[in-house]
């Protein structure tokens, strides 16, 4: 099993169902990745209905990549392979910051929508890395309450509908960027306490 | 089966005139290029703001590198990519945007 959240419980017996019929996961990823960056060239040009449109495509796109994953493992394609949903996700947030750029932000909507992409991207694989070696506090938290931390996308959806897209960016960037920050230092830190632990082992590799 | 009657050359030619005039007219949006003075020479703002992004973008990939974090920076080509364009637009905005 992949996961044991709230939307894996949901899309597993919909990936039973659809390996059934002959659904491959690559076809549900290149669905995924297709309606991801229709989602973000609906944001290009920011007008209400192309806010509309893109949320919608972006709703589409969450268990769409939930499903793909359930059926790469129900067919036994275990896949950790996570580049469909990164570029999808890079592509929605640079094209939100395009879109932005009459708006209340001005030009500078442009390079906040690349960072806050970005700053996403890295919070969310330091988060993954930082796991694995103890509780991550991004992951952990949300564990508790059924939700993975890729979940919380979903949420772009109905702030594109609201048209909260300006204000959306400023929070991304912020909170991705300090969640980035945090998590890189956290993993650092780990990481060199590991490498001060192995040289420390009496077992080296010259006396075994 | 009806023949097309040649284009007089004359014609062509007030075209073509026309074409170049009207390409013309576009360079007047380039008046504002602003260029700075470095030893005599002057080098265009936009060149600097690129060595600016791209060297700032050096600076965060030595970092993480030296850190060991890098490994786990996700799609790392485009990352570096869109951190070195973000980084090349802000200093264009905070220094020549007025």
């Amino acid at each position: 099993m992949i996961g044991s959240t709230w939307s894996h419980a949901v899309a597993r017996p919909m990936a039973r169902l659809l390996a059934g019929l002959g659904v491959g996961a690559n076809l549900l990823a290149g669905l995924r990745l297709s309606a991801g960056l229709l989602a973000a060239f609906c944001l290009l040009p920011g007008t209400p209905a192309g806010n509309h449109w893109g949320g919608w495509l972006w709703l589409s796109v969450v268990p769409l990549n939930r499903l793909y994953k359930e059926i790469a493992q129900v067919t036994g394609l275990a896949t950790t392979d996570s580049f469909v949903d990164e570029l999808a996700c890079l592509a929605f947030f640079a094209a939100m910051g395009f879109g932005q750029r009459h708006s209340i932000l001005g030009v500078e909507a442009i390079p906040i929508g690349m960072l806050s992409g970005i700053a996403l991207l890295m919070s969310f694989d330091f988060s993954a890395a930082l796991r694995q070696r103890q509780k991550s506090f991004v992951i952990a938290p949300l564990r508790r309450l059924g939700l993975a931390a890729d979940d919380l996308l979903v949420v772009f959806a109905p702030l594109a509908w609201l048209d909260w897209l300006a204000q959306t960016l400023i929070v991304t960037v912020l909170g991705g960027t300090i969640i980035a920050l945090l998590s890189g230092w956290r993993l650092w830190r780990l990481m060199a306490q590991e490498h001060r632990a192995e040289s420390d082992s009496p077992l080296k590799k010259g006396d075994r | 089966m009806t023949m097309r009657q040649p284009v007089p050359a004359g014609f062509r030619r007030i075209v073509r005139l026309f074409a170049v005039g009207a390409a013309g007219l576009a360079v007047a949006g380039c008046n504002h290029s602003p260029s700075q003075d470095i030893l005599g020479s002057f080098f265009p703002a936009w060149m600097l703001c690129a060595v600016a992004g791209l060297l700032s973008t050096l600076g965060v990939r030595q970092i993480l590198l030296r850190t060991g974090v890098d490994r786990f920076v996700p799609l790392k080509l485009i990352v570096y990519f869109g951190l070195a364009v973000s980084l090349t637009f802000i200093c264009w905005l905070i220094w020549f945007s007025n």
